[in-house]
């Protein structure tokens, strides 16, 4: 079975979700739990760390839309930091790389 | 030793049903049985005994007093005086009334797996032509005549009951102009081919509406937000859409597209070579309400190859099967291989481009290692034939 690990922590910027592995269509339901499970409030800023992500499928691009869409229901802000190269080429065929702000990596992407 | 009863014990004559006096002496073994069982008794059971000196587990029946039929098991051995010869036939007999009813039971509980897969075999059978008139309705049975430019189809699913995801079109707008669209939907089953359903009825009816390709992807965004908004799993869906318009010598066609999340179109020129047609930042379709869509436009020219659009497909489940097989991870899953064109008639060599486009995508299709561009899977290109 391919595998998955998320991590979470608080930044002063809001929650942080670190991705490793592999988001498909097996497991992209666990990215969209843990956004959800997040706690995210108003105001602050939801970043996931895609740095230790191996490979994203279709499945896995839907959580990252499920993910931009809850974080706009609670008004508050997504980033993606660190997104690997096929990844980023996903993105920015699709578009989505002009509707949630990209950092290169996850200390920038919180800082205040 | 011919068969006249001697010896009885209380059990068989409580089976039978009769008094003991009424056997001994005067009925013989054969007596006891249905007309069959004598004849089965005359014909093997009794020569089998002679030969062999004994004889196990026959299934036979006895017929009782009152009129009843027993199932029994009957074993018989022959015993022999000191100088050899037969004396007597010591015969015993088991109920088999509980065997007899598990039998009946196993026949009947096969009866019945018989008829309960005969059903289901009925019922997949009209699943699958359901799913197969569905499938149908997603695409177009045929492509319509565009002048000077020929259009064919090759579509190929692995399995009748996967509702596909993709779509494809090519329709009329007027007298003149044509549109043409090409997508998917990312997932398969019902729920795809509902979304699937939604996008191609909405992109005709839009394009009639206004044949512009970028406010037919804006309408088609805006239904399938509003339908899909709030169910919590939006369908990822890429489109690209076009109109070709004829230019004013014959063999000439102005292409003008939009695209929502779509890789680049490519033109293939006559002279061999190949290009990018890019709509840089058009969004997937039915994310945002108020969606841009990129697009962009070229002219075609009688041996031009234009646009083909590659439908780049993520891995879905059946790919990744096909993945895993490959590292060692898994059996090997369900190809599926979906590859549409929309090729020229004449060509220098007519044969070459539709090879070429569509050996392409059978050559992409090997699974990609993670990380990697998923395969091509859907190619859509129309070309303009030499003018005559």
């Amino acid at each position: 079975m391919s595998t998955l690990k998320i991590t979470a922590r608080d930044a002063a910027t809001g929650p942080v979700l670190e991705v490793f592995g592999e988001l498909d269509y097996h497991n992209a339901s666990r990215l969209r739990e843990r956004v959800t499970a997040t706690g995210l409030r108003p105001g602050q800023r939801l970043t996931l760390d895609l740095g230790g992500l191996e490979f994203c499928d279709s499945s896995g691009i839907n959580a990252l839309i499920a993910a931009h869409q809850h974080a706009s229901a609670m008004r508050a802000d997504i980033v993606l930091a660190s997104v690997p190269a096929p990844t980023l080429r996903i993105l920015r065929v699709i578009g989505l790389d002009r509707i949630i702000p990209l950092h290169p990596d996850g200390d920038t992407a919180t800082l205040a | 030793m011919d068969g006249t009863i001697a010896k009885i014990n209380a059990t068989l004559l409580d089976w039978l049903g009769v008094e003991r006096d009424a056997v001994l002496g005067r009925q013989r073994f054969v007596d006891l049985l249905t007309v069959g069982g004598k004849l089965y008794h005359e014909t093997h059971y009794a020569p089998l005994l002679r030969m062999q000196g004994d004889i196990n587990g026959i299934a036979m029946e006895l017929r009782r007093a009152n009129g009843d039929l027993m199932p029994v098991l009957v074993s018989s051995v022959v015993k022999y005086g000191e100088s050899g010869d037969p004396l007597l036939i010591r015969t015993t007999l088991f109920d088999a009334r509980d065997r007899r009813a598990y039998e009946e039971e196993l026949l009947r509980g096969r009866k019945a797996a018989e008829e309960a897969r005969k059903q289901a075999e009925a019922d997949r059978a009209r699943l699958q032509d359901a799913l197969a008139v569905l499938q149908k309705s997603l695409l177009p049975d045929t492509l319509p005549q565009v002048p000077g430019v020929e259009t064919a189809a090759y579509y190929h699913i692995a399995s009748p009951d996967r509702l596909g995801g993709d779509f494809y079109d090519v329709f009329p707008l007027d007298g003149e102009r044509f549109a043409f669209f090409l997508g998917d939907v990312c997932d398969k089953g019902p729920q795809a081919a509902a979304v699937t359903s939604l996008t191609r009825y909405t992109l005709r009816a839009a394009a009639l509406h206004d044949a512009d390709p970028a406010a037919a992807l804006t309408a088609l965004n805006t239904v399938l937000h509003d339908r899909y908004t709030g169910s919590g799993d939006p369908p990822l869906r890429t489109t690209v859409f076009g109109i070709l318009t004829p230019g004013a010598s014959r063999g000439r066609y102005t292409v003008r597209l939009a695209s929502g999340g779509h890789p680049p179109a490519v033109v293939l020129g006559a002279d061999g070579t190949a290009s990018y047609l890019p709509t840089p930042g058009g969004l997937l379709v039915g994310v945002l309400p108020d969606a841009h869509f990129a697009t962009a436009e070229t002219v075609l020219t009688p041996g031009d190859r234009p646009p083909a659009l590659h439908r780049r497909a993520d891995r879905g489940p059946h790919q990744r099967q096909r993945h895993q097989s490959v590292r060692g991870r898994g059996p090997a899953g369900v190809r599926r291989r979906p590859c549409r064109q929309v090729r020229p008639r004449h060509h220098r060599s007519p044969d070459r481009p539709a090879r070429q486009l569509r050996r392409r995508p059978r050559r992409r299709h090997r699974p990609a290692r993670a990380g990697r561009p998923a395969p091509h899977r859907t190619v859509l290109a129309p070309v303009p034939t030499t003018p005559m």
